[in-house]
């Protein structure tokens, strides 16, 4: 044997040995390992980049949870398009332009609105996710720049993340426009509602003084004229301060008057309940001796017609609201 | 119009009654429709003013028992909070005798709404003749009128029972003035305490004691005949209920029973007693028949079951169990079944007292360092507290259910003076409270129903 051609098949033969031992392993090993951790890493990153970007923060949360939940679709995008995601962030996502600079800023951002939007997250698992989250922004300021020259890569990655997760985001903003346009709506309604009542709660206080003046044809009886005599016949009436039921003891005395406002009478109109309910009927003779008490009533004479014949309703509900 | 002819019938034919219900509701709106409506929802939240006139002898002058009996009369009706009687110098012709019908041109001005008129004096046989007339200033008609007799020594109990009259008038519910209370006077130091059943008048008034204080005593309870007293005495050191019977001030221990008895309340008839019964370490709630003396367990646990209290009807039963981990009240039937709870606020509660009206118990309440003393409706709703102290406990009800009394103890010093208690009255408005002038320390107050 040549000495030589032996080393040689030696050297060639421990070529290959090295070839196999470094060579097909490292083929193997670096594509296994890379995908299982970035896959790893998405979970992770995931919030980080998000919360960087500190416009919207409940979307941010929620596209964490969604994440969370819809761990398979993330791993396709990552590694088939590297590098159209890269000239795309800067563009869409602010949080890394951001980033060197401006770190202070985003995070007081951050931080503020987070109070206040911890609440309307939905989702069942809001707890753990929320403080995990509320813990991070302190963290992760810091993180960032660290991880920026090192982590180059996988910054990419994430934004590619972030690319696929901007569907998220959009249907998410979509939904939330939508809920805003829901509460809007419910708001208006309640708002018109309301008004509602209280046009029907003032038609129902003055709706019988509105009527009344149909027949008439002088001038109709303005609230003023109502109101004064409220104002009148409530200082005369002693309404009754803790009796039992107090809130059941509404009597309608009906009032005739001559033109000067004297009261002629003063009738009970529940006669039935008047004879056989005795702290009603005291009540009733109450309500009478106050309309007697008050007499003569101030009410304009030209209207006279209007008013001449009229039902007082005293009612002592105020005593217990 | 048309209600009116329908109304007698409505009355009588029982199967028509849904239809002319109908037509009855109909009747109203149209009226309403035809007529101005104009709604008083306010009105003056003041005492209503009356003119008391002294009481007149035979001879038209005012009488020194007269003069007596309207003050017993003006104070009562003003310590209601509900009345304001109007300074008599201000009266421009004071009546001469009940019997006159009084010139109300002259009452009006005042502004009153009622006038008393009325006579008093005593006899040739030694004996006190009253008469009264109400009026009704601004109707101008009577409302109502009466009068009697008794020995001088009924003065006061005449002129409550006048007092009373007044009342129900004017608010449509009995009045209380002639009542009792009884309670337990205190007296000594903090640490050797002298405690005995006193009784008086509910204006403070014809003030006893009924034990001697030998014994320590505590919540004294009324019969509904307001003749016996149910009491927790402490013979020996073992606390038992006892009975005393206001008459011949005889004391007698109800049942003989291993563990302690306490927290008595009578029945709304005063056959039956409920109370507390301590045994082996339970404390579970026991009804007693008065006659038999026998008695029959109610509630069952492990917990301290106390302070029950009938309703007025004697269908249900209210107390207080830590049974739920604090202290709260618990309503059940009067066999002791359907125990449900009804109080869920802060805090913790007891010495629950079932209203004589019905509609709401008073409790007393401890929460945030302080005592309160509260009304809720017999469903828990609607809590209300009225009072509130240091140490405020034991709400009694008036007769007629519109007035509470209780105990309120002033915080110690810190060189161990202080901490006076006394009893005070407040009506369910919780807006007129005062204190009842008692010649010691007073605690356990019991409101008797009305004596008559």
């Amino acid at each position: 044997m040549n000495p030589r051609s032996f080393y040689i098949s030696i050297g060639l033969h421990l070529g290959i040995v090295v070839l196999a031992l470094v060579g097909l392993p490292s083929l193997n090993r670096p594509l296994p390992e890379d995908q299982p951790l970035v896959m790893m890493e998405i979970v992770q990153t995931v919030p980080q980049t998000n919360v960087n970007e500190g416009s919207e923060v409940s979307t941010a949360k929620q596209e964490q949870q969604a994440a969370q939940r819809k761990i398979p679709p993330p791993p396709p995008p990552p590694p088939p398009k590297p590098a159209p995601a890269a000239p795309k962030t800067p563009a869409k996502s602010t949080p890394k332009a951001v980033d060197p600079a401006a770190e202070i800023i985003p995070e007081k951002i951050q931080e503020k609105p987070k109070p206040a939007e911890a609440q309307p997250p939905v989702p069942p698992k809001p707890k753990p996710t929320q403080t995990a989250a509320q813990k991070m922004p302190t963290k992760l300021p810091k993180s960032p720049p660290k991880r920026v020259n090192k982590l180059a890569r996988q910054n990419e990655l994430a934004k590619q993340r972030t690319d696929a997760l901007t569907g998220v985001m959009q249907n998410l903003a979509k939904a939330k426009a939508v809920n805003d346009d829901a509460e809007k709506k419910r708001r208006e309604q309640e708002r018109k509602k309301a008004a509602e009542k209280l046009n029907d709660s003032l038609s129902a206080a003055a709706g019988d003084v509105l009527k009344a003046p149909d027949k008439p044809v002088v001038g109709p009886l303005g609230l003023s004229d109502i109101d004064r005599l409220r104002a009148h016949l409530s200082k005369c009436w002693d309404p009754p301060i803790g009796a039992a039921g107090s809130d059941t003891l509404i009597v309608d005395i009906i009032v005739s008057l001559d033109r000067d406002g004297h009261v002629l009478s003063a009738k009970v109109d529940n006669n039935l309940r008047f004879n056989t309910d005795r702290i009603f009927k005291v009540a009733a003779e109450e309500a009478i001796r106050a309309t007697r008490e008050c007499s003569p009533l101030p009410l304009p004479p030209e209207k006279y017609e209007q008013w001449k014949s009229f039902i007082f309703v005293f009612d002592p509900r105020f005593l217990t609201r | 119009m048309v209600a009116k002819i329908f109304r007698p019938i409505l009355c009588r034919c029982v199967a028509v009654v849904a239809v002319l219900a109908i037509a009855l509701g109909l009747a109203p709106i149209g009226q309403a429709e035809a007529q101005l409506r104009i709604e008083i929802t306010e009105g003056q939240v003041a005492p209503t003013p009356i003119a008391i006139a002294e009481f007149t002898g035979p001879d038209g002058n005012v009488t020194a028992v007269g003069r007596q009996l309207t003050q017993i009369i003006s104070d009562d009706l003003e310590s209601s909070g509900l009345f304001r009687p109007v300074d008599s110098a201000a009266f421009i012709d004071p009546p001469k005798a009940p019997s006159v019908k009084p010139n109300f041109a002259n009452w009006s001005p005042l502004g009153v709404k009622g006038l008393l008129v009325g006579s008093a004096y005593i006899d040739d046989a030694g004996m006190l003749q009253v008469e009264f007339v109400l009026w009704d200033v601004v109707i101008q008609r009577n409302i109502t009128a009466g009068g009697g007799n008794a020995d001088q020594s009924g003065l006061r109990r005449l002129a409550h029972q006048i007092a009373d009259f007044v009342y129900e008038e004017f608010t449509g519910d009995s009045g209380y003035f002639d009542t009792q209370i009884v309670y337990v006077a205190e007296s000594g130091t903090q640490s050797r305490r002298l405690k005995r059943l006193a009784i008086m008048d509910q204006d403070g008034h014809n003030h006893r004691y009924l034990t001697s204080g030998l014994d320590l005593v505590l919540t004294p309870r009324f019969s509904p005949t307001a003749n016996e007293i149910a009491y927790l005495n402490y013979f020996n050191d073992e606390p038992n209920v006892y009975l005393f019977e206001v008459a011949t001030g005889r004391t007698e221990r109800l049942g003989s029973f291993p563990g302690m008895t306490f927290a008595p309340r009578f029945g709304p008839d005063g056959d039956k007693l409920i109370m507390s019964l301590a045994q082996d370490g339970m404390t579970d709630i026991y009804e007693m028949d008065m006659r038999t003396q026998s008695i029959n367990q109610l509630t069952k646990s492990a917990s301290i079951d106390t302070s029950p209290s009938y309703a007025p009807d004697g269908n249900r039963i209210v107390f207080n169990s830590d049974r739920g981990g604090s202290q709260q009240l618990y309503v059940m039937d009067a066999d002791g079944s359907n125990v449900r709870r009804i109080s869920y606020g802060v805090g913790r509660y007891a010495t629950p007292v079932w209203s004589p009206r019905g509609d709401i118990i008073a409790f007393t309440k401890m929460a945030n360092g302080q005592f309160y003393i509260g009304v809720m409706n017999v469903d828990g709703s609607g809590e209300r507290l009225l009072a509130d102290g240091f140490l405020v406990e034991g709400p009694t009800w008036a007769p007629n259910g519109r007035v509470l009394m209780y105990f309120k103890q002033e915080p110690f010093e810190a060189d161990g003076s202080g901490g006076a208690t006394h009893v005070y009255r407040i009506d369910i408005t919780g807006f007129n409270e005062r204190r009842i002038v008692t010649p010691s320390d007073a605690s356990d107050p019991a409101w008797s129903p009305l004596l008559r």
